[in-house]
């Protein structure tokens, strides 16, 4: 090193999905001191996919984890460092900012936040106590458990009747249960709903708890109207309401919307000059692994325009 | 050197039920992530452990027989890592964890297992 501070980077990047290795990518080849703090889910959601048939340049599909693993090479090939470690405090009121993971303290002139997003929970201990063991969040992974079995899904968006569908092919019975009158999922997923014989619809409704012990053995349902509780025997409970941006340890630090997005006005930015943003924490309309690597290199080449300056004084 | 044994529900018998070390058996399938990211961590476990504990995996959707027989022991999400011994179910940890606290966990259900040697009635022929 020069001399500095031994782990001051140029860039800290945060996320190590296609937002952030593309970041990476980019910074580490314009011979910036790049490390990439991945967090637990290494590689992001796409990692967590089976086969993805729309990334362009695989014209017979790739797996998820293939993807990334294919973009971190990249960007370790030109120099960027990795720390496998979840980025747990952020302090951005001094400079060099810093980021803590559990053991340690890191420090970048800049900063770019690409921690995606998190399913959205009810917000009920037995969701965190039950999960795998009847509380579940992917129809993909799970469907197949639950062949012959009675499950709630929780939710009235595309996703939630996506999974209510898959869910369909094994379950016995598929009961839809929405807070509100409709469904706000599109119109073609809503058509197969209604139209299969297995799906039910609880409407008005939102579940207040998850019974069970051991296992999930029903769900307490009030009805929104009446505010009449019933309780329905179920064996599971597939958690479908939505996602939401995983800023949490931005509070104070970042301006934030009540939702808790981070705001930006050009799209990179955020209200802390330095402090970049990039990927599906932003966006809450495409969400594509496409689209978070567009993201992931228009925040680079803004983090690097921005330490030009810095360096020329300007 | 100790390797996982990939099993299918045909075999559960004879590589899990009678076997006589404790079996630790990694319920997973290969189109769930957590399943994959947990892969490389489990592989390791059976040098770590050597003699003491053996370690399968059953892939819960790669035939009937394997979803069936995963129902039958209520695995209701993967992965699921269950603890046998003497043909028992002792316990189980459900989703992935990393390399030290998954070893951490195993041991504790393994003092379980000490628990359940001394209380079972050994099967008579």
């Amino acid at each position: 090193m020069d001399g500095g501070i031994l782990d001051l980077y140029d860039v800290i990047i945060l996320g190590s999905g296609p937002a952030g290795l593309t970041s990476a990518l980019y910074i580490a080849r314009a011979r910036l001191r790049t490390l990439v703090i991945t967090g637990q889910m290494v590689g992001g959601q796409i990692a967590f996919t089976y086969q993805v048939d729309n990334f362009p340049g695989f014209p017979d599909g790739i797996s998820g984890p293939d993807l990334v693993s294919l973009m971190r090479m990249q960007a370790e090939k030109f120099g960027a460092d990795f720390i496998e470690a979840d980025a747990t405090a952020v302090d951005f009121l001094a400079r060099p900012f810093k980021v803590y993971t559990n053991s340690e303290e890191h420090q970048g002139e800049t900063v770019i936040i690409a921690m995606g997003s998190v399913n959205r929970k009810l917000g009920l201990e037995a969701e965190e106590r039950l999960m795998g063991r009847g509380v579940f969040v992917c129809a993909t992974c799970d469907a197949a458990l639950y062949e012959g079995k009675r499950v709630v899904v929780v939710g009235g968006g595309d996703s939630a009747v996506q999974e209510a569908l898959d869910l369909a092919r094994f379950a016995r019975e598929v009961i839809i249960v929405h807070r509100r009158r409709k469904l706000s999922a599109c119109m073609c997923l809503k058509n197969r709903a209604v139209e299969n014989q297995k799906v039910q619809f609880i409407w008005n409704t939102v579940v207040e708890d998850i019974l069970g012990e051991r296992r999930v053995e029903g769900v307490r349902l009030r009805d929104l109207d009446t505010d009449n509780e019933q309780v329905l025997e179920c064996d599971g409970v597939l958690i479908a309401i939505g996602w939401d941006p995983n800023t949490s340890i931005f509070q104070g630090q970042l301006v934030l919307d009540d939702s808790g997005y981070i705001i930006s006005k050009t799209g990179t930015d955020t209200s802390v000059e330095g402090v970049f943003v990039a990927g599906d924490i932003l966006d809450r309309r495409y969400r594509q692994a496409v689209t978070a690597c567009g993201s992931g290199c228009r925040a680079a080449l803004d983090a690097e325009r921005y330490i030009d300056k810095l360096r020329s004084g300007a | 050197m100790a390797k996982v044994v990939q099993i299918q529900a045909d075999a559960w018998e004879r590589e899990v039920l009678k076997e006589e070390v404790p079996v630790v058996v990694d319920f997973w399938h290969h189109m769930c992530g957590w399943c994959l990211k947990l892969n490389p961590v489990y592989e390791q476990l059976p040098e770590m452990f050597g003699d003491r504990v053996k370690f399968v995996k059953l892939n819960v959707i790669e035939n009937p027989e394997n979803q069936k027989l995963a129902i039958g022991l209520g695995v209701l999400g993967t992965p699921t890592l269950k603890l046998f011994c003497n043909g028992r179910d002792v316990g189980e940890i459900v989703g992935y964890r990393p390399l030290e606290r998954l070893v951490k966990e195993i041991e504790e259900l393994l003092e379980k297992k000490n628990e359940c040697l001394e209380k079972s009635t050994p099967l008579k022929a």
